[in-house]
């Protein structure tokens, strides 16, 4: 059975990018551009990973985060956040509100994918013990 | 060549991403690149308040994070640095000439 992915971003242009690269890759992507929707969808079926957008209009990513870490059911789903912002301060702020992990757009796909990757195994991993 | 610079060639796949989906991509980001010009010479005609700024610094936002995707990194990084400088200019005036700023910035990226 393969992963599930949920992929929170407004960008219909980086949305279907990515989700087909993490598709290709062998994982279930939802794709979905905004915070809110996101967060109703997650809580009806959680997913193994979210990738976040730390930017959006309305609910940013970053609130997000934080919604999901004080949910029962989300507060242990490993986060990917992704932003385009050269500030240092967005990576302290995305690793203050829980993030588990960080990339800079344009995100290269091997990365992105071999982070995935990584949070993964590292989740199964805890899992297990 | 690292998967960014990998999307930019025509008809190149990286990952094994279609390229129907690819070129889908390609246009649905040209037509970005010119809303975003329109935007921001109709908001150049005055002084632009801070809500409308924030607008269009969110679709800077998204021209930056996929520049690099279609050739154009140095497009992004000056649409990255700009968005930041969009949203802290302190008056309308101020904003008008980050409007302006971002015209030639699209303009420049448009002759290379």
């Amino acid at each position: 059975m393969a992963y599930r992915i949920i992929f929170v971003d407004d960008d219909p242009v980086i949305g279907s990018i990515v989700a087909n690269a993490l598709i290709d890759n062998g994982y279930a992507v939802g794709w979905i551009a905004n915070a809110e929707d996101a967060f109703h969808v997650m809580r009806r079926r959680p997913p193994h990973l979210a990738i976040l957008d730390c930017a959006m209009p309305g609910i940013s990513g970053l609130d997000l985060l934080r919604k999901m870490r004080c949910d029962g059911l989300l507060c242990r789903t490993p986060v990917l956040m992704l932003t385009a912002r050269l500030s240092p301060q967005d990576e302290a702020l995305a690793f203050g509100a829980g993030a588990d992990d960080y990339l800079r757009k344009p995100v290269d796909l091997d990365m992105l994918i071999g982070r995935v990757d990584a949070m993964l195994a590292t989740e199964n991993h805890r899992m297990a013990v | 060549m690292n998967q960014v610079s990998q999307m930019t060639t025509e008809g190149s796949s990286p990952l094994g991403l279609d390229e129907d989906l690819v070129r889908a991509a390609r246009g649905l980001y040209r037509i970005q690149k010119q809303d975003l010009g329109d935007i921001a010479a109709t908001l150049s005609a005055g002084p632009v308040p801070a809500g409308e700024a924030e607008k269009l610094a969110r679709l800077v936002h998204n021209i930056a994070g996929t520049a690099s995707y279609f050739g154009e990194s140095a497009l992004g990084r000056e649409a990255s640095a700009l968005e930041l400088r969009l949203l802290a200019a302190e008056c309308d005036d101020e904003r008008r000439s980050r409007c302006l700023e971002l015209i030639q910035v699209l303009e420049k990226n448009r002759a290379r």
